[in-house]
Parts: structure tokens; C-alpha cells; sequence
């Protein structure tokens, strides 16, 4: 599963996601889909960044 | 005459509901395209559309006109192949199988391409100028999404879908690749430090598009390939970029031709994938463009996304590779179906005749082996149609023993997973399951009640009901 975080855009507010893998710590401005503003993930007015909980994975088969 | 889009569209005219053609101009950038699309599909109807009058990305009346839903009926994909529109379930899926195994060698045409029939290059080749459509809400913008080539360092040409975004910039964009060898392609020009060379197909015989997702060896020659497909030899020209170094289809609606440079990614995504989920924000290859080349009055082909569209599209072409790596080791097989509930990447359903205890989990746990977003599969009997999502999940309901009929592959059992680079966005996947979904036959067990066959084939609606009745079941 892709790790993902949510963004809050600064200038419009809309939130979008991205790949975490790539972009999280890349130092590459993100891009709002909605307003077209660039921001790096630390000028977000949110971040979502929240990971799947440890222990959520399937343990094994029930057979 | 070769196989086209125009003449696939004239075929389709002959058939009533299969293709409305829009006069009222549309502007696809602004979701109106899509935002009729989703009402149709709530009514549960999936004609291909024809836009006489899009708009480009300037707001401007097109040039071009916009197709699209062409791929969400598999009667109109059974057209595409020769097979029986009135057979277009199985019947289909193993055609398409056979297909993928055969090659037809192209045609090379020295001169009178249709597709370069106009030519645009430098500053005229402004893909602004073409109707893109903007799909979903967060879309980063507005996105091509058919099929694109490139040729190995060795010779031979890969063709797969991949999304093209536009940028506003008229000469860039930027490409979304999820398929191994094109990204084999691009790795292998930026270890020598050149420009890769890429086009993008907007518009072809749907053959040529569907064929592209059959899965093959990394030497097969694509465009042979979809000489199968076709059922005559491909028709190929020189690019007016690269000349004969990088043939084109001269069949096609509208080419882009252009280059990745080496090493060059930018922001792209999100998009609307095709789990029904927005594949999320990342960087990809820049494509720059070279030259747009297109017939006159041409069409631009696009596939919505998520929606039943691209069902059959990727359903025929995994059913297929199933139905041919299967049935040697399953004689036993009837029918399978990669289910519309999950996107058809998600989810199988498998129908065996006389079940042995085991085969069950055997088979489901093989078919989950092929592929690493295939995540689900329900094995049933052969009473139960497959493409019938309703009868597989009463089979779940009813003849499934949960405390033993479910069989879970974490990600630790070998089975292949998703991978992040898999592209189809972000899913609370974390394992796989087999359901055996089988009427037991190891104790005394009820079975499901029927009307007589004999009966129903003699008592014919169209004797019973009124005929305005009738007309409206149609």
C-alpha cells in the first residue's frame, strides 16, 4: 500500500494528497490542483501525514 | 480499406444506442464532458459519445472533435475483435487470449499517411489547441489518457496506456508511466545520457488501443502484435520527427510526437485512476513536445476513468492471459471474470465444473499470483454466471463456510502485493483472500431452486406483455 499525506493548501484551503515516498522530505514544491499555488509540504496550512496503524496488516490465514 | 477509428464508428452508427453524437459545442477542461458521462452511467446506459464541438484548453472552438466511453460495453469491444456482439462475455475474453499470442507482421507505407495528412511543429504544435478533458474534481488538470509507443535500444516497440498532462505550457507535459517495460525504455535511454523518443496515439481502430494491454515477453514486437489484434497487418509510416528510426501508425487519428529528456521529472497527479481512486501527487517524466501530426476533421480518443469505460478494457485483456495460463492445469475451468466491483483489477470471480476439495484455494491462490493488484477471488460452480455479480454473491452468502472457506495470503506469504509504484493509488489492501464460494458436496446440502428451463424457453415475454410494456424493458 502507498503511504500518502494530505495537504492543505495555504492560499485556497482546498486539500489534496500526495505520495509520501516522493515528496514528503524531496524538497520539490507541491502543486494545488485547485488554485495552482506551489508550496513545499512545510508551508501547507495542514498536513495529513498520518500511517496505516501498526498491526493493521492481515497476521495470517484463518485455515 | 485498413482498419480505423472512422470506420469502426460507421460500424457502430448501423447499431442503435451504441454511439450518440453531441452538436452542442462541450468545453472538456471544464468537466462538462465527464459531468454527462457520470449521468448516463446513473442510468445505468454506456453509449460511446462523439463531440462534434469541444473546446481547447484556450477556451477556443477545437479543430478536433472528442470520443469517448467508446470501451464501456463489451459488445462494443467484441466489434472491435470479430466476435459475436450477442456473445460478448467469455466468448471474448478467450478470443482476446488467442489474439495476444500471434503476430502479424506491419505494413510500411513510403509516403500518404493519413495521419500526416497535417503537421504541426514548433511553435504551432500547441497541444492546447487539442479538447483535453479535466475528469474528476482534484485532477491536477486536464489529462490525455490513450495509449503511447517507444522503442527499445533494440528495435522493437512498446505500446501502453500511460496519462499525458497538460501543463499550460504548449510544448510540455508531463507522463504518468505504470507499465514495466516503458519504464525499462526510458531507464535505458537516461543511462546514455539521450532523449528518449515517445509518441502518444489519440486516436485509432479501438483494436489497436485495446490490444496494447495484452501481456507479453519484452522482445515481442508490439506493433506485430496488434497486427493480431487488427486481423490484418498494422500500416506504419517514418515519424516526421525521427523519420524511419521511429515508425508511427499511419492509421491514427492525431500523433504527439516528442522526447523525455533524460533525468527530467515535474509534478503530476493527482488523477482519477481506475480503482476509483485519485492516484496521488508525485514526480514524473516531462515529455517535450516535437510535432503534432493528425487527419483532417480528426478525432481525439479519451477513456473515462473509473467508471465502466475501462471495465471491459482491462477485464477482456487479464481474463484472456487467465484463460490461456490456467486452463492446462484447470480442463476443469469454465469461465472467469474480473469483477466490475472492483475495477476489474481488483476482484475475480472463477467458475469450475465438479470441484476437487482443494482446488478452490489452488486456483484462486494461482490467479492471485498474476498479478499484484489483483487482490480477491470468489471460486464458484459452473451454475453460477460469473459476469452476474448478483448470483456470485448469493453463491458468498450462501455456500461460503467462513469459519473454512476463506483462505487470507498476508503480504508475508509470497503471493505478490501491491507495490507503490503500481500507480493505481493509495487502498486499504493488506493481504489476499481466496473465497471458496462452492455448493458443498462433502455432506447432505440443499440446492437452489429453479423454473424449469424448458418452460422459460417456451413461454416468451413478447407473447404476454403488452408491447408498450415491452418497449420499455428495451
Amino acid at each position: 500500500m502507498e503511504r500518502i499525506f494530505w495537504a492543505e493548501c495555504p492560499t485556497c484551503h482546498h486539500n489534496f494528497y500526495c505520495s509520501h515516498r516522493e515528496l514528503r522530505h524531496a524538497r520539490v514544491k507541491l502543486l494545488c490542483p485547485f488554485c495552482h499555488a506551489r508550496f513545499l509540504p512545510e508551508e501547507a496550512a495542514s498536513l495529513d501525514e498520518r500511517d496505516r496503524p501498526p498491526g493493521a496488516e492481515v497476521k495470517g490465514s484463518n485455515n | 480499406m485498413p482498419k480505423d477509428l472512422r470506420g469502426f464508428l460507421h460500424e457502430l452508427r448501423a447499431r442503435p444506442d451504441e454511439l450518440i453524437e453531441v452538436d452542442r459545442p462541450v468545453r472538456p477542461h471544464e468537466f462538462e464532458v465527464t459531468a454527462l458521462l457520470k449521468q448516463l452511467e446513473d442510468r445505468g446506459r454506456h453509449p460511446a459519445l462523439l463531440f462534434q464541438h469541444p473546446t481547447d484548453q484556450h477556451d477556443r472552438p477545437s479543430e478536433f472533435r472528442l470520443l469517448t466511453n467508446l470501451y464501456a460495453s463489451r459488445a462494443r469491444c467484441a466489434m472491435m475483435f470479430g466476435v459475436d456482439p450477442a456473445t460478448p462475455n467469455y466468448e471474448l475474453s478467450r478470443e482476446f487470449g488467442r489474439k495476444a499470442r500471434e503476430t502479424v507482421a506491419p505494413l510500411v507505407l513510403s509516403s500518404g499517411a493519413p495521419v500526416q495528412e497535417c503537421v504541426w511543429r514548433g511553435s504551432e504544435a500547441d497541444v492546447g489547441r487539442l479538447p483535453i478533458v479535466r475528469h474528476f474534481t482534484m485532477d491536477i488538470g486536464p489529462t490525455l489518457t490513450m495509449t503511447h509507443v517507444m522503442r527499445s535500444l533494440e528495435g522493437h516497440y512498446d505500446i501502453s496506456f500511460a496519462k499525458t498532462f497538460y501543463t499550460w505550457d504548449p510544448h510540455r507535459m508531463v507522463v504518468s508511466i505504470h507499465t514495466r517495460d516503458l519504464h525499462r525504455i526510458i531507464r535505458e535511454y537516461e543511462a546514455r545520457g539521450e532523449p528518449a523518443p515517445i509518441i502518444n496515439v489519440l486516436g485509432h481502430h479501438p483494436a489497436f488501443h485495446h490490444g496494447s494491454l495484452a501481456r507479453n515477453a519484452w522482445e515481442v514486437d508490439d506493433y506485430a502484435m496488434i497486427g493480431s489484434f487488427l486481423g490484418e497487418p498494422l500500416r506504419l509510416a517514418p515519424s516526421v520527427t525521427w523519420g524511419d528510426r521511429f515508425m508511427v501508425p499511419a492509421d491514427a487519428e492525431i500523433i504527439i510526437e516528442g522526447e523525455i529528456p533524460p533525468g527530467e521529472r515535474d509534478i503530476c497527479d493527482p488523477f482519477g485512476e481506475v480503482p476509483r481512486l485519485y492516484q496521488a501527487q508525485c514526480l514524473r517524466p516531462v515529455f517535450q513536445v516535437k510535432a503534432i501530426t493528425f487527419r483532417r476533421n480528426a478525432i481525439v480518443q479519451d477513456i473515462f476513468s473509473g467508471f465502466h469505460d475501462c471495465y471491459p478494457l482491462n477485464a477482456v485483456a487479464t481474463e484472456g492471459a487467465l484463460e490461456m495460463a490456467l486452463r492446462p492445469r484447470f480442463p476443469n475451468l469454465h469461465a472467469l471474470h474480473m469483477a466490475d466491483s472492483g475495477s476489474a483489477l481488483m476482484a475475480i470471480y472463477i467458475a469450475l465444473k465438479d470441484i476437487r476439495p482443494g482446488q478452490a484455494e489452488e486456483i484462486g491462490r494461482l490467479a492471485l499470483e498474476r498479478s499484484p493488484v489483483l487482490h480477491c477471488a470468489v471460486i464458484v460452480d459452473d451454475d453460477i454466471d460469473v459476469f452476474n455479480e448478483g448470483e456470485v454473491l448469493w453463491a458468498v452468502h450462501t455456500y461460503t463456510n467462513l469459519q473454512r472457506g476463506i483462505t487470507i495470503l498476508p503480504e508475508t506469504s509470497g503471493v505478490a502485493h501491491g507495490q507503490p509504484w503500481s500507480g493505481f493509488g493509495p487502498s486499504n489492501w493488506g493481504g489476499k483472500v481466496v473465497i471458496a464460494a462452492n455448493r458443498p458436496t462433502d455432506f447432505a446440502f440443499g440446492s437452489r431452486s429453479e423454473v424449469p428451463a424448458e418452460v422459460i424457453a417456451q413461454t416468451r415475454l413478447a407473447d404476454y406483455l403488452p408491447p408498450a410494456a415491452l418497449a420499455r424493458m428495451r
